[in-house]
Order: structure tokens, then C-alpha cells, then sequence
């Protein structure tokens, strides 16, 4: 079967496959908070976010910056189990398969054996935290008491106060970072960056004022929407490239095939 | 890429939403009406109203005092009749009850005729007068009727039982009493009691007639003099009134009659026929004819 020219379009915003790390506003303030808070001698971060800001992609970015600096570690999927969890993060730290330990205490005693008094505590950035199981979080806070690791908890706004409430981070969360939506701007420029990064600069003018103004009133400003939003639009207008060619405006983007594509995202109640 | 099926789901739901949204347009764009129509008529349709409605209580209002007057009018001129016939301190109540069950076939021909029967009835005692009317409205919109002034004694239905008229003497003879012959609002639903006072004085004759200088008051006071048989005065006050007006058919008549019992026939033929040789009256030529035929009554 062809492809359309929306084939490539579409694929540009499937989320979480392409690693576009688009340069915000909102997101460069974070991220600089987050570089100073690796530095500064904290033990518990917590950095949270609507669900889609951006948190999961600032994480990633900063430990690609940053992996070959300084001892960082990433752990972007959450973990249920005590021993899974300290299993990954020894062959994290040390690059090597880990050694039988039963639990917490041995796992200390053979990272405290393994690395050297002066260095550094570990940032590890964990997202997701807040499906982590609570003794397991416990666990990590006594990690975080040992100062050989630090710890970034990455949370959903949701559940920020939930986190908070406990006891164990009530006296332990020293610095706590926000990420917010996109405003309309910062939407705008986040899909035209996308498109520039992907050499689809004709397609940048596809888009007016009145499009960025439905698709802000349809997503929030919520970066996992727009992407969500606009891989469905393309999608629907690969269709009709393919199959009724003389339904699509080439000029320009019809309001049809916004509002259908926010109809199928249940964005817009039909 | 998606199925055509779920193109055409899409489309339907589009379809859905489209009506929807023109629908709550079409709602808001109806409501928006409302609200501009509803705001006109607040203001300015309905202050338009309102003065409508003070405009007509003030035509209402002079309406009703316009009947006042013609009622206060149609008192004085019954006094006037009366006080050339009566000059006695004798003073005649009558009292007119409207039966319910004939209201509605009365008529104010009734009321005109009762009265002037009742005068003519009572001239000869010399007596003045006090009318009472018992005015009952029958239904809204006979009190209506009266509320709008229109009627008073016009149209609205009366019927006078001469039974019923009461006789009293008084010592004095009075105007009528405003108030008693205009019934307020709240007075409709009772009973109404009209009194008229017959004034009867030459004196007060005269004193009108000073005032006002009016043929009327040389006129009555000539009828007056005249049914006391005080000939002189009587022919005296009908060359007053004939100076004011020389055309006036009964200044001519009671110079005529006074003339004629002043045992000067002759003088009051000559001035009846110089009077028919430039004008032409039937009451002229009747008297005329009774004054050669000697035939002249009181």
C-alpha cells in the first residue's frame, strides 16, 4: 500500500517512541532546577506533574545529559518488588550482575563494602513513583538516609499529596520541583519544533492561529494530549489522502478534521 | 491507518456533534431574543403604558369633573325654574329609590321626566325642594359608567317612584351639595344619596344676576315677579333682560303678559307683532293670539 504524505507526519507524534526533547520554556526552568538539585548534597527530591507535562521526557533528558558525568541513574518503569528493585539498581550502579543478598541490610552492606567513602551519593531518578509500594518507598528512604544514594521521585500532581502525607516524606522531602502544562505559546512552538526537527517544514504552515487555538482548548497544553491529538489527526487525514483525496483542502487544515480527530480522542463529547 | 469503518463511526459522531452545536447556537441565539425583546419592553414599551394609563385616569378625572359641573349646572338651573315659581320658606323632600329588578330598563328620560313632573306638581305649593336619589349600580359596568363619568345622569339607568318622595320643610334654601351628588370610588358598591336643594330668593336672583349679568337671572326673576303677580317688576326685569339681549324670544313673551295684566293690551299686541314683523316664532303667534282673544291664563 502507498503512503500518504501524513504516513511520516503521523509517526512523528507517536508518543513516547521518538525521543524529541523540545526546548520550553517551562521545561528549561525545571530542568536547570533539577541539574541544581543533583549538585546540592539533598537526599529526597520530588518533582511532579500532570500526567503528559513532560516529566517522564525531562528525566530522560537529563540523564542522557548528564550519564557520562556523573553517577545518575534512570529508572523509568516502576518496580513492586524489594529485591527486583535493589537487583537493578546494583547492576545499574556496579554494571555487573548482582551477587544473592535477601534483602535491604545485605544490599547496603555489600554496596557500602563496594564504594569508596568520599564519592558522591548515586542520583537515581525514579518516575512513576507514586505505584511503588509503600514499604518498598520506605526502603528507599532509609537508601536515601544511607547518603550513598539520592533519590528523584517523578509523581503525578494527583498523587503529590498523597506522597506528602506520609509520614516518611512529611520531614524527608527536601526540595520538591513542578512541572506545569504548556501555555498556548509554548504548545505552538512545541509542535512546530517537532515538525522542524523532522525536516517537515512545509507542514508548519498547515497549521494558523485558529488550529493552535482549538488544539490548546482540546489538550490543556498537555504535551502527551497534543501528541496523542495530533497523531490521530494525521491518521485521519492519511485516510482521506489515500482513499478520498478530494475531501482534504490541501491548502489548508480544515476544522472538520480537528474536531473529528478530538471526537476520537474524547476530547470533544459528540 | 485506520478502517474505513472507523471513518464512517467518526463521521457519524461528527454528524452528531455539528447538530448539537448548532442546536445550542440555535437555544442561545432564541434566548439572546428573549432577553433583547424582554429588555425593550421593559424600557421602553412599558413606560410607554404606565403613561397611557395616567393619561387616561386624567382624561377619566376631567371627564368626571366636566360632570360635575353639569350636574352642578343642572341644580342651578332647576333652582332657577323653581325660584320663579316658589318664594315661600317651605321646603320639599323627595326621595327616589331604584328598585333593583328595574334597573336595567331604566333610562335617564325617566329621571328627566320625574323631575319635571314632580316640579310642575309641587310649583303650585310654593315649597322648596330636597331630592334624594338612591343610586344602586346593577352590574361592573354600570359602575363603571359612573367611575368614567360618562353618565351620571346621561346613561345611567334610574327609575323614580313619586311614592317614594318625601316632603319636609326647611327654613333656608341651599346649593347643592358637591359631594353628595359625586360618588367616590369606594362608594359605588352602597348606596348613594343625591340631595338637591332648590334655592328660591329673588334676592339671590338678583344677586346672581349682578354678578354675572346674565338674561338667564333677568329672565327668571321676570317668571319669578311674574307668578307672584308683581306685573310692574316682572314687566321692569323683561326690558333688563330684552337690553341685554333684544332678540331673546321670552324677554319679548313676558313683557308681552306683563303688559297684558297690566291692563295694557294694546302695548303688549303692538310689541308681539313688531317682534314677528323681523322674526318668526310659534310661541310668539300663540301668545299673540291668546292676547286678542283675551284667552291669556297665568
Amino acid at each position: 500500500m502507498n503512503n500518504s504524505q501524513f504516513t511520516e507526519l503521523k509517526n512523528i507524534f507517536i508518543d513516547g517512541a521518538v525521543f524529541d526533547y523540545v526546548n520550553l520554556d517551562k521545561s528549561s526552568a525545571a530542568y536547570e532546577k533539577l541539574i541544581q538539585t543533583i549538585d546540592k548534597p539533598l537526599k529526597l527530591i520530588l518533582f511532579y506533574g500532570k500526567p503528559g507535562a513532560g516529566k517522564t521526557f525531562l528525566l530522560e533528558k537529563i540523564y542522557r545529559d548528564f550519564k557520562k558525568k556523573k553517577n545518575i541513574i534512570f529508572l523509568p518503569r516502576p518496580f513492586f518488588d524489594e529485591i527486583e528493585f535493589l537487583k537493578v539498581l546494583y547492576i545499574k550502579v556496579f554494571k555487573q550482575e548482582p551477587p544473592k543478598f535477601n534483602g535491604y541490610d545485605e544490599f547496603l552492606s555489600i554496596v557500602d563494602s563496594k564504594l569508596d567513602k568520599n564519592q558522591d551519593a548515586i542520583t537515581v531518578l525514579i518516575d512513576e513513583s507514586q505505584l511503588y509500594p509503600n514499604d518498598l518507598i520506605e526502603k528507599i528512604r532509609l537508601l536515601a538516609d544511607s547518603r550513598k544514594f539520592k533519590f528523584i521521585f517523578t509523581v503525578h500532581k494527583t498523587g503529590k499529596e498523597d506522597i506528602l502525607a506520609k509520614d516518611y516524606f512529611k520531614t524527608r522531602i527536601w526540595e520538591t520541583i513542578e512541572l506545569e502544562d504548556s501555555t498556548y505559546l509554548e504548545s505552538k512552538i512545541y509542535i512546530e519544533k517537532k515538525l522542524i526537527f523532522h525536516n517537515k517544514f512545509e507542514y508548519v504552515a498547515m497549521f494558523k492561529e485558529k488550529h493552535y487555538k482549538l488544539i490548546m482548548k482540546f489538550t490543556n497544553g498537555n504535551l502527551r494530549s497534543i501528541n496523542k491529538f495530533l497523531y490521530k489527526l494525521f491518521e485521519i487525514l492519511e485516510y482521506y489522502d489515500l482513499s478520498n483525496p478530494s475531501k482534504i483542502n490541501q491548502r489548508s487544515l480544515q476544522i472538520k478534521f480537528l474536531e473529528m480527530a478530538a471526537i476520537s480522542q474524547g476530547m470533544l463529547n459528540a | 491507518m485506520l478502517s474505513t469503518k472507523d471513518i464512517v463511526d467518526l463521521e457519524k459522531k461528527y454528524s452528531r456533534y455539528i447538530f448539537k452545536k448548532r442546536l445550542k447556537l440555535f437555544i442561545v441565539i432564541i434566548f439572546l431574543l428573549l432577553t433583547a425583546m424582554s429588555t425593550f419592553y421593559f424600557l421602553f414599551y412599558a413606560p410607554n403604558i404606565k403613561k397611557k394609563i395616567v393619561d387616561t385616569n386624567k382624561v377619566i378625572k376631567s371627564k368626571i369633573e366636566k360632570t360635575n359641573n353639569i350636574l352642578q349646572q343642572k341644580d342651578t338651573n332647576f333652582t332657577k325654574i323653581e325660584n320663579v315659581k316658589e318664594d315661600t320658606n317651605l321646603t320639599k323632600t323627595k326621595k327616589i329609590i331604584i328598585p333593583k329588578k328595574n334597573i336595567s330598563n331604566m333610562t335617564e328620560e325617566i329621571i328627566k321626566l320625574d323631575i319635571n313632573n314632580t316640579n310642575t306638581s309641587n310649583m303650585n305649593n310654593n315649597m322648596d325642594r330636597k331630592l334624594i336619589f338612591h343610586i344602586k349600580p346593577s352590574s361592573r359596568k354600570a359602575s363603571n359608567v359612573l367611575l368614567t363619568g360618562k353618565l351620571r345622569l346621561n346613561t345611567y339607568f334610574l327609575n323614580i317612584k313619586n311614592s317614594n318622595i318625601k316632603q319636609k320643610n326647611t327654613n333656608t334654601v341651599k346649593n347643592i351639595n358637591k359631594n353628595d351628588t359625586i360618588p367616590k370610588e369606594k362608594d359605588v358598591k352602597t348606596k348613594i344619596h343625591i340631595v338637591m336643594k332648590d334655592i328660591n330668593s329673588i334676592q339671590y336672583l338678583k344677586n346672581k344676576f349682578q354678578k354675572t349679568h346674565d338674561i338667564v337671572f333677568a329672565l327668571m326673576l321676570c317668571e319669578n315677579y311674574y307668578s307672584q303677580k308683581n306685573y310692574r317688576e316682572s314687566l321692569k326685569w323683561s326690558i333688563i333682560a330684552n337690553d341685554i339681549d333684544s332678540q331673546s324670544e321670552r324677554s319679548w313673551m313676558w313683557f308681552a303678559k306683563s303688559k297684558y295684566k297690566l291692563n295694557k293690551r294694546e302695548d303688549a299686541i303692538k310689541a308681539l307683532k313688531a317682534f314677528l314683523k323681523s322674526n318668526e316664532s310659534k310661541n310668539i303667534r300663540l301668545l299673540l293670539r291668546d292676547i286678542v282673544n283675551g284667552e291669556l291664563n297665568d
